[in-house]
């Protein structure tokens, strides 16, 4: 504290206390005469205040007595900025009785004589600061008492507060409290003048002043009372009147209210090493630079999105479309053409469970062990857990729809055409959809009339698709006889096979120079069997297989059509993706559904 | 000696498996799931788990994209599996068997993974229904 100077003994404190006659008030007439000559000198009084064995039991409690005095009086600079000794307000230096809380219990009333003890006992509590005398309860005689006879045996008279209190009792204010019964409201005006009381009092009572004589110059009038520095007792004076200064309560609000950076245990995984064998020339082969999270820090860059909020957020109808748009690709992927209702619920339902299952199992499994375990061990055991001890299968899944996916995204839109096309009409053939596969909602509407105006509109897009895939299929004709003599071959399909064979050739080639081959006449023998045909080939086309011979059978599909409608001008831009199942046939699937199909391809020949 | 070497032995395929995970890790970053990134923090978030590396949330995508592949594989097996349905003579021809997913073949392929989808043969509208007509009486 520093009012007490730099040895903590307060010398120059009790000067200032001495000069306006407190210590006097303070300790009594009889203490204060073997006080002073401690006073005479900082090496006196630095004697005075050491601890020393040798003291006698009068010498300590007086000793006592004057610390409680200064360590009160010098408490106010740890409430408040460091200032000078000299900047200390007199007003505040003098003693004052309300400074201590004094409780009205039993006030005039006799006192409960089965704890003589307890009120001995200090039960007093500053209003603002802390006391280091022990000062007994005022409320009771025999408490009263009991400190006297405490005191006597210590030698020492009773405290300045004890006298204090003594006269305070016999004044004509403390009597009138249990007297005046007419005072016990609570009024919105007597609210108001006990604050601007309490607001004065405390103005009176500042323990640093800047400029003293600015403090007398403002005196109070407090209903026609003069502004002498009276001891204010709320609980005696203003007993229902008195409020707090303020009705909003003072707390300490937290003021780091900052996005506290928090990383669970799995937040940092392990990167790969830039120097990777296996990444770098992967990376480098695609994208021809380096990959950038390669080089971000760990577990920020790749999660930054998420960590800053930015990902979209999805409600819970989005989330049950998403995955129901989800599962039909996935039923796509595997094999199906089309899918019920409920089947597609239950498999969007299952997928959403699926995820929450393995949400649940992260998150006990990092609950549980993220102590124990690292980050790598962590997953591992998730990953034995999920039943995918051997990733193996995880990668081989990867792998095979990373070869379905990279051509089909190219031939996205034809393909999606072939799943739309119905039965039984032949002017639907040219109807296209560029949305996504949705097998089932366009099995439906099939034989709906809207798509037949789609036709024309979309026959120049068609035209402009074409034009791309006819370089893919140059490349792709090599792949695909090869993956036609390694299939496994039918009895029937031989002849088919080589004759099919030479169709996509041939075609190819024809389609070579102009783009549209209209002339071309190559298979006007097979038109009068084209529609029965092409409601074959329309049941055929839908089933797709994630395999790259499929694939690679699309582009060639998208060159047969023109000229198989060639005839027909309303049919010169049909759709490619009619003859798909057709070129399943020629890559040699072994499914009874392409044997049947491939009958049926044949049967105009026959 | 034969004890170290032994004791080596473990730390080291440890230590391949730990790099052989890590560049799995890595690939997934590479290859995108069926799954959208956006759906699959949805659903994790639901169930309590949040992590921003999106590895993760690529690792979960992919397990979950294998585990409707293997149950819509089985499905696909039960629905080939049944015979063809020869509808018209006129045709001359057999129908072509459409792979058309029914909640037959799915119901079947769930049972394996403990899940009973299975429809309820019937339903009774009184409770004496398909008792003994003795015990009805009573």
């Amino acid at each position: 504290m520093a009012l007490l100077g730099e040895d903590g003994r307060g010398y120059e404190l009790a000067r200032k206390l001495e000069s306006q006659g407190i210590w006097r008030s303070w300790l009594g007439d009889a203490l204060y005469s073997s006080f002073i000559p401690f006073l005479s000198s900082p090496a006196a009084w630095d004697s005075f205040m050491l601890p020393d064995d040798s003291k006698s039991r009068p010498q300590i409690s007086l000793e006592l007595r004057a610390r409680a005095l200064l360590f009160d009086k010098a408490s106010v600079s740890l409430f408040a900025q460091p200032t000078a000794l000299s900047k200390l307000n007199p007003n505040y230096l003098e003693l004052h009785g309300d400074d201590v809380y004094f409780t009205l219990e039993n006030g005039g009333q006799d006192v409960d004589q089965r704890h003589p003890g307890v009120a001995a006992s200090s039960t007093t509590s500053s209003k603002g600061r802390s006391k280091a005398s022990s000062i007994g309860s005022r409320f009771s005689e025999p408490d009263v008492d009991a400190v006297s006879q405490r005191l006597r045996l210590e030698e020492l008279p009773e405290t300045w507060y004890n006298q204090f209190f003594e006269k305070y009792r016999a004044t004509k204010s403390y009597t009138l409290m249990f007297g005046d019964r007419d005072s016990e409201k609570r009024t919105p005006e007597q609210m108001s003048t006990y604050l601007s009381l309490i607001e004065n009092h405390k103005r009176r009572r500042v323990a640093f002043v800047d400029n003293i004589s600015s403090l007398r110059s403002n005196p109070v009038m407090v209903d026609g009372s003069p502004a002498d520095d009276a001891p204010l007792f709320p609980e005696t004076m203003s007993i229902f009147n008195c409020v707090p200064d303020s009705a909003v309560l003072i707390t300490r609000r937290l003021e780091n209210n900052q996005k506290v950076p928090f990383n669970g245990v799995l937040d940092n995984l392990p990167q790969t090493m830039t120097k990777s064998p296996v990444m770098s020339p992967i990376m480098i082969e695609r994208l021809g630079i380096r990959p950038e999270y390669l080089s971000m820090e760990q577990g920020q860059g790749w999660g930054k999105n998420g960590s800053q909020g930015s990902r979209k957020l999805l409600s819970q109808e989005q989330a049950s479309r998403i995955s129901q748009k989800v599962v039909v690709r996935l039923l796509h992927n595997v094999g199906f053409e089309s899918s019920s209702d409920t089947s597609l619920e239950v498999i969007a339902q299952l997928l959403s469970s699926h995820i929450n299952k393995l949400g649940r199992t992260l998150k006990l499994l990092a609950d549980s062990y993220r102590k124990q375990c690292s980050a790598t061990e962590l997953l591992k055991m998730f990953l034995q857990t999920a039943g995918y001890s051997n990733f193996r299968t995880l990668v081989e899944l990867m792998k095979d729809n990373s070869k379905s996916v990279a051509p089909q995204t190219q031939q996205q839109g034809l393909s999606i055409q072939g799943q739309n096309l119905p039965q039984q009409q032949q002017p639907s053939v040219q109807q296209s959809q560029q949305m996504l596969r949705q097998m089932n909602p366009q099995m439906q509407q099939m034989n709906n009339p809207q798509y037949l105006a789609f036709q024309q509109q979309q026959q120049q897009w068609e035209r402009m698709r074409r034009r791309q895939q006819h370089q893919q299929q140059l490349h792709q004709q090599q792949q695909l006889q090869q993956q036609q003599q390694q299939s496994t071959p039918r009895p029937g399909m031989n002849m088919n096979m080589s004759i099919d064979k030479d169709r996509p050739l041939v075609q190819v080639k024809m389609e070579a120079p102009s783009d549209f081959p209209l002339d071309t006449n190559t298979f006007t023998s097979m038109n009068p069997r084209q529609p029965q045909l092409r409601q074959q080939q329309l049941a055929a086309i839908s089933s797709f297989h994630a395999q790259a011979n499929n694939n690679a059978f699309r582009p060639m599909n998208s060159l047969q059509i023109p000229q198989i409608h060639s005839p027909t001008m309303s049919m010169a831009r049909a759709p490619p993706v009619k003859v798909e199942g057709f070129q399943e046939l020629m890559g040699g699937d072994s499914s009874a559904k392409h044997d049947s199909e491939e009958n049926k391809l044949l049967s105009p020949r026959k | 000696m034969n004890g170290q070497t032994s004791h080596q032995q473990p730390k080291d395929g440890r230590h391949d498996d730990d790099a052989a995970l890590t560049e799995f890790l890595a690939s997934l970053m590479d290859y995108t799931p069926t799954i959208p990134d956006e759906l699959v923090e949805h659903y994790l978030a639901k169930s309590g788990f949040q992590c921003p590396d999106a590895r993760l949330t690529r690792l979960v995508a992919v397990a979950t994209q294998k585990f409707i592949a293997d149950v819509a594989t089985d499905a696909l097996q039960q629905c080939k599996a049944r015979p063809a349905v020869i509808k018209d003579k006129r045709d001359k021809q057999q129908k072509e068997k459409r792979l058309i997913l029914t909640m037959e073949d799915l119901s079947k392929a769930l049972r394996e993974y403990g899940v009973n989808v299975k429809h309820q043969e019937y339903f009774a509208d009184t409770p004496s229904a398909g008792l003994d007509p003795a015990s009805r009486d009573e």
